[in-house]
């Protein structure tokens, strides 16, 4: 069963169109990728899905039906701009919304302990927030986010302000979110992120989904008619090949039209002077596909 | 509800952390202390026949013109060359322009039967009247001539010591053994003029403390984000009721602390023996209350609403200033609440919902009020609390509090007509 069904959606304030045609659908145990460039409509999505906005056209279905109270106490939403009570300190702050979503104080105490340990907050419990450097801050709002334990989280530039140790820290812990069963929605402009979490994404282009899948699928839609290859032997004669260029040891060989890779490989394994370390076809990454398509439905 | 506690909870302890909110509250009564000690620094000025110690300030230069040949004896214990003797007025005036001596005296040679004195002084003194002898001397030696001509009357300074103070070791406890006595009238009339003066002053602080606390307690979580959490944990309307009730507690105890803590200050200062003597009509505090409540209520939910629409406490505070303005009547007329507690303006005041939790409440601690104003006014202000109750409502929805638009007066009247 789907956590999330999003069929349809659209939503607009006045004459902008925020939310014009959003569908997708994230199920328990993965990371969805929510993706789109500034003002695509990635917030404007993730409120309505909260029920935070009433959409005008389109349905949702979140754990099954509607969203409830008690739905929502089951949602851990990491906001891109913090929300934290900064002229309180970090531990009352932390234990007033984890009480909120219904976790009884000795709970949330305990589960608080445990969480400061583990992220190096501990010493700073009784600190006001203002006085908490980003990533320290961005930190408390994480555990503010998985401190009632919620099924459904949501997280918006998770990794905002955080150093590469803490980035692989809290990588570490939606890992693990994961593998327990959790559904988790990412919204972030960090690609390389979403390529080493996300194993679903949906691009949102001007309020619309413009690019929904698998993103080894998407990359493979996209990967066109190119191989990469690394070995030893004369690589520029290979019958079918249009283009090769050669960088640091490694050959980009762009095919003709109709060219099957797999052909290619064979042709090049029957020459005995060529040893063949690496050969696979040419992917783009996330963030040449997010450009490509982002471009392509903006003419 | 456990919600709303939480809510409660929360912005209770919050609002109480904050140092602006003791000063506010500890301000009124601190300034009643201060008021209260220099009343009592006045009181205890030296008694007449205290002795001054050496390490007071320099005693004044009197000058002393004896045309009736009276004083011959001059008491040990007055303070040495307090009285300078001079032949005549002229020496005495010259003396007196070269700033040698303070004052001085004129005892004209027919004083026996006439019995008048006469005070030369340098500044001319308003509020003397020139009927009192002791007038001036810097205050603390006003004893001092009538206590030297006492002596050269009877030719004895003990004896003049006891016609000064005649019980120099008494002290005096008052014990009441039976309801004190309804005040005279005058009295009363002095004593409500007093009452409608504080009365509107303490309703519109309460009023606006706690609508402005609600307010900035709405607009704060606008600021930090933290409505955007809040909304996945609880609905608006819950929001909005645990706020309501959280700012009535802060009011209810600077209530407590401005009335409680200026009581317990001003009963001991002998000016408000009278203030405490003026009766309070009966079940005038349960009336005072209900409408100080209601009041509260109604504020808070429009102060919500502003709170809603506000980006900042700055553009709130803006709009607080404009929407108080209903209290500021009771407030100018003042006077005319405890003169004339049925004059018109004074009723239409009283019966207006927007005005009536001051007004009323200052009309019933200075006179009666009929009945059926009393349960208009009340009517009418229940009815416009609960419909402005249900109108913030219509604000405290997430569009509005997470939308970053401005705050206007046409958003708010286009939000009022839903």
């Amino acid at each position: 069963m789907h956590t999330i069904i999003v069929s349809n959606l659209a939503k607009s304030f006045g004459t902008v169109q925020a939310v014009a045609d959003v569908s997708f659908t994230v199920s328990p145990g993965e990371i969805f990728g929510l993706l789109g460039p500034n003002g695509a409509g990635k917030t404007t999505t993730l409120r309505l899905m909260m029920d935070i906005f009433k959409p005008d056209a389109g349905e949702i279905a979140i754990f099954g039906g509607d969203l409830t109270l008690d739905k929502k106490r089951r949602i851990g939403y990491l906001p891109e701009e913090r929300g934290l009570y900064k002229e309180e300190k970090l531990e009352t702050t932390l234990l007033y919304l984890a009480q909120l979503k219904g976790v009884d104080e000795k709970t949330a105490r305990q589960r608080l302990g445990e969480w400061l340990e583990r992220l190096d907050l501990a010493e700073q419990r009784q600190q006001k927030i203002q006085t908490l450097s980003k990533g320290m801050q961005q930190k408390a709002q994480i555990i503010a986010t998985l401190l009632h334990d919620p099924d459904l989280i949501i997280i918006d530039e998770p990794f905002s302000g955080l150093d590469p140790v803490n980035t692989r820290l809290v990588k570490q812990i939606f890992e693990e979110q994961r593998a327990a069963g959790k559904t988790i929605i990412m919204s972030t402009h960090q690609m390389h992120q979403v390529e080493a979490l996300c194993n679903r994404i949906v691009l949102i282009n001007r309020g619309r989904s413009v690019l929904y899948g698998l993103v080894n699928e998407i990359k493979r839609n996209f990967a066109g008619n190119a191989i990469v290859l690394e070995g030893q032997g004369d690589f520029s004669q290979v019958p079918g090949v249009l283009d090769v260029r050669q960088h640091n040891g490694t050959w980009e060989m762009g095919l003709q039209v109709g060219t099957d890779p797999q052909a290619v490989l064979q042709q090049l394994l029957t020459q005995p002077d060529n040893r063949i370390t690496r050969f696979e076809l040419a992917e783009p990454s996330l963030d040449d596909i997010f450009v490509q398509v982002v471009g392509r439905s903006n003419q | 509800m456990k919600t709303i506690w939480l809510v409660i909870k929360h912005d209770v302890a919050f609002v109480l952390r904050q140092r602006s909110f003791w000063i506010m509250t500890l301000l009124m009564p601190a300034l009643l202390l201060g008021s209260n000690a220099y009343i009592a620094a006045q009181d205890n000025a030296p008694a007449l026949t205290t002795p001054t110690p050496a390490d007071q300030p320099a005693p004044p230069h009197i000058g002393l013109v004896d045309h009736a040949n009276l004083i011959a004896l001059v008491p040990d214990d007055l303070p040495p060359h307090l009285f300078l003797p001079f032949a005549d007025k002229t020496n005495a005036q010259a003396a007196l322009d070269q700033g040698d001596i303070s004052q001085y005296v004129v005892i004209p040679a027919d004083f026996a039967s006439g019995g008048e004195i006469v005070i030369y002084d340098r500044g001319f003194q308003l509020l003397s009247g020139g009927d009192n002898g002791s007038v001036a001397f810097n205050g603390r030696y006003d004893w001092a001539l009538t206590y030297l001509i006492t002596a050269n009357l009877t030719n004895d300074t003990q004896l003049a010591a006891v016609v000064q103070n005649p019980t120099p070791r008494a002290t005096t406890q008052f014990h009441r053994l039976q309801p004190p006595a309804p005040a005279d009238e005058s009295n009363n009339l002095g004593m409500a003029i007093i009452v409608a003066r504080v009365m509107p002053y303490l309703f519109y602080f309460l009023l606006i403390m706690g609508g402005s606390y609600m307010m900035r307690s709405v607009v704060a979580e606008k600021e930090n984000r933290t409505v955007e959490i809040l909304l996945l944990s609880l609905e608006p309307t819950q929001l909005m009721i645990g706020k309501i009730i959280a700012m009535s507690v802060i009011v209810a105890i600077q209530l407590v602390v401005w009335v409680g803590g200026g009581m317990l200050i001003l009963d001991r200062a002998a000016t408000v023996m009278q203030l405490t003597s003026f009766a309070f009509p009966p079940g005038f505090f349960v009336w005072a209350i209900l409408f100080l409540l209601l009041g509260y209520l109604l504020f808070a939910a429009i102060m919500s609403a502003v709170g809603a629409l506000a980006t900042n406490a700055r553009e709130g505070g803006q709009a607080i200033w404009i929407l108080v303005i209903p209290l500021m009547p009771t407030l100018m007329f003042g006077q005319l609440f405890a003169e004339e507690p049925n004059h018109p303006l004074v009723i239409a005041l009283s019966l207006f919902p927007f005005s009536s939790p001051s007004a009323m409440v200052t009309r019933l601690a200075v006179g009666a009020v009929p009945a059926w104003q009393l349960v208009v006014s009340l009517l009418a202000l229940v009815g416009t609390t609960w419909l402005f109750i249900v109108l913030a409502g219509r604000f405290f929805k997430s569009g509005n509090l997470l939308s970053d638009t401005s705050f206007s007066w046409r958003r708010l009247a286009s939000g009022w007509r839903g």
